[in-house]
């Protein structure tokens, strides 16, 4: 390992990138929507939509200045968190690891000018549409360079099983998507969920810190892969049914499950996620059960469908998953805003 | 066919429009000269020029009516200079010096026509200009052969003024003495420090003692009160003129290029983001951080990140806080840009001050 230079602290990068005032109060409200839908107080659907990866600054903010104009034609029935996904999880470690490693995907990596560059988008994002965004927490240390910015964060298939990804969400206060694991098994979310809703004392940053525990910390079912590397989905009615049942004897508090309708529920046909989303909606109408657990879809959305490889160059389509288009997006969420009651 | 009479009064109709337009275009340019004169900037700019002519010759058809258009518009730009020239008459410039010296010639050749106000010592002429005593102030801040020129980058930290424009300018060193004077009776040499340190090389190797003088007009002027035929200057041949002294050697300074960059300085930064020229601009950036392990290099990694090329990088001793430095950051590229933009937005929070002095083209 080479120290290659010392990164700046997240308290440097926030000096160069701050919020403005209106930004400050847009979180704050944004903040009490999300947690009114967490705790029950508000009966509204938390859409979490957006790119698959945040691969250019023009275009993820055109991208969620369009959400802007939607979520004010659907305020009444829908509340939505752009993704703004600035990291990315890689299999085996090649390949486009998201905005933090390569601002520019074409080039190499470039920590510095990515962790200034995330910070830019998300700063934008909130200071010029007002909305406070979703991303992953792949590195929980890096949450703070973003903590006064995001409003909601995942933590991944494949970091749910990590401690310290389970200390640092007990020590948020904004909600935290815990994903199950990429072979299916729930009670490893569960155990996650348990972690992270109890209070620890642990090493942060070079800090002995000390938490409290996150009862917003919340279940996302994305689908699984077997040992025989199939996809199955778990959005179904009895999956449903199944956490709902996880949760009766958890002891958790509240309980809430939001369904990634992308990943392996589609297996990664993003066109599905327009039938999937709707099957969801109508497996909460039979049974009030899963329609109180049941807060919200992550769904991967971008300008265009489909995806593309990195070099490709068009505007607003994916470099990583396959995400559907803006037209059947908004389509989408018209129609979720119509079924969901 | 029409007859004579009637082209002619054609002619007299398109005459009459363009007396109107030439009108016009001398009116714009002293809208020009003004903000030029606020800003320190040049009368002349090649390369916008060029580009004006190549852009308008574009819309001629003919192509040899397009020949004379050339003309035409050179001539046209030629008496817009003029024009500048007379009204920037009023232009008060000051330099560190005498008549003939270096410094003069330089504001000379960078406001010619202007009118030029002598101060003895760079901090006076600059300070004259923070007064506004001057409009602009032309001073040398780097020498090709001897380095900076400590005490005007210590103003350019300290003071209020910034550079819009920059010029390079030959320092053709001579040795000057007594008309008539034998080379090989010399002993002393008088001239600024800057002029010694060039040809320190030549004096040594003719056993010529140097001596400190506060420019090189002084030490011309000096050699000639003095009339010792064992007492010689080193300095311009306008300074030899302009004080009865001879050129006894020319160009005695050592290596062939020895050239002085000079910086005009003025009350009003300028950053022009209209303009499409981007190639041969610089600016300068000064600041000090925080004492403490990898402050300096965050800064650098930041000015990295951005792909701006740094040309010159030096520290200063603050004199006010002992053992606290200052850094003078010369750079490749245009500040007026997004790039630009986000490089002093991230420098900010990491340097305790931080300046931008100014950026100019270097031609």
């Amino acid at each position: 390992m080479i120290f290659k230079r010392k990164l700046l602290i997240p308290k440097e990068i926030k000096e160069m990138y701050p919020i403005s005032e209106k930004g400050i109060a847009a979180k704050r409200q944004n903040d009490k929507n999300i947690e009114g839908i967490f705790t029950g107080s508000d009966d509204r659907l938390l859409l979490v939509i957006g790119p698959c990866s945040a691969d250019r600054e023009d275009a993820v903010i055109d991208y969620i200045s369009r959400l802007r104009t939607l979520q004010d034609r659907v305020e009444e029935k829908i509340v939505i968190v752009p993704r703004i996904y600035t990291n990315k999880p890689r299999t085996t470690g090649a390949g486009y690891k998201g905005m933090l490693h390569q601002p520019n995907p074409q080039a190499h990596s470039d920590m510095l000018r990515g962790l200034i560059s995330i910070r830019k988008l998300h700063m934008r994002a909130l200071n010029e549409t007002g909305f406070s965004c979703a991303d992953e927490m792949l590195y929980p240390e890096n949450h703070r360079f973003l903590d006064d910015l995001l409003s909601y964060v995942a933590v991944g298939a494949r970091s749910v099983e990590d401690q310290q990804h389970r200390l640092t969400a007990s020590g948020l206060d904004i909600p935290v998507g815990m994903k199950n694991p990429t072979g299916g098994d729930l009670s490893v979310m569960m155990n996650a969920l348990r972690a992270a809703q109890s209070g620890h004392t642990f090493i942060y940053r070079n800090w002995e810190v000390e938490t409290q525990g996150n009862p917003l910390a919340h279940a996302i079912l994305r689908g699984y892969v077997d040992a025989h590397g199939i996809s199955h989905p778990n959005y179904h009615y009895e999956d449903l049914a199944r956490l709902c049942a996880l949760y009766a004897d958890s002891g958790l508090q509240n309980p809430a499950v939001v369904v990634d309708t992308n990943h392996a529920n589609s297996g990664k046909q993003f066109g599905e996620q327009v039938r999937i989303a709707k099957e969801i909606l109508h497996s909460t109408r039979h049974n009030a059960d899963i329609r109180a657990l049941v807060k919200g879809m992550m769904i991967e959305s971008y300008l265009e469908d489909g995806c593309q490889k990195p070099g490709d160059g068009v505007y607003g389509k994916s470099i990583t998953d396959p995400c559907l288009g803006w037209e059947k997006t908004e389509r989408l969420v018209l129609d979720l805003a119509d079924l969901w009651i | 066919m029409d007859s004579l009479e009637e082209i002619r009064k054609q002619i007299d109709v398109v005459d009459a429009q363009m007396s109107g337009l030439f009108e016009a275009r001398m009116e714009l340019s002293r809208q020009i000269i003004d903000y030029k004169m606020t800003h320190g900037l040049a009368i002349s700019d090649p390369a916008r020029e060029e580009e004006v002519v190549r852009r308008n010759s574009a819309r001629v058809g003919d192509p040899d009516i397009r020949e004379y258009y050339v003309r035409f518009q050179k001539e046209l730009m030629a008496l817009s200079r003029d024009w500048q020239r007379r009204l920037s008459k009023g232009l008060r410039v000051a330099y560190s010096g005498v008549p003939g010296a270096f410094a003069y010639i330089a504001a000379a050749r960078m406001f010619p026509g202007a009118q030029l106000v002598s101060y003895p010592d760079f901090g006076a002429a600059y300070h004259s200009c923070e007064a506004g005593e001057t409009d602009v102030v032309v001073l040398p801040f780097e020498n090709s052969f001897a380095g900076e020129v400590s005490t005007v980058t210590d103003l350019m930290f300290s003071g209020s003024l910034y550079v819009n424009h920059a010029a390079e300018i030959e320092a053709e060193q001579n040795l000057l003495g007594l008309p008539g004077a034998d080379k090989s009776r010399i002993r002393e040499v008088y001239s600024h420090p800057q002029a010694l340190a060039q040809c320190a090389e030549y004096l040594q190797r003719n056993g010529f003692e140097g001596r400190e003088c506060s420019n090189t007009a002084v030490a011309a002027k000096k050699v000639s009160a003095l009339q010792d035929p064992a007492v010689a200057a080193i300095g311009s041949a306008e300074a030899a003129e302009l004080y009865g002294l001879e050129v006894l050697e020319p160009r005695i300074n050592t290596g062939t290029v020895n050239k002085t960059r000079f910086a005009a300085f003025s009350r009003m930064l300028r950053l022009d983001t209209e303009n499409k020229r981007k190639m041969g601009k610089h600016f300068i950036l000064m600041y000090t951080v925080k004492n403490e392990a990898g402050a300096l290099a965050q800064t650098l990694n930041i000015i990295g990140a951005h792909n701006f090329n740094m040309c010159n990088l030096h520290s200063r001793p603050m004199k006010e806080l002992l053992w606290n430095y200052y850094f003078f950051v010369e750079l490749d590229g245009d500040v007026a840009t997004e790039e630009g933009n986000s490089l002093l937005r991230e420098l900010g929070p990491l340097c305790d001050r931080l300046k931008l002095v100014g950026s100019f083209y270097t031609h």
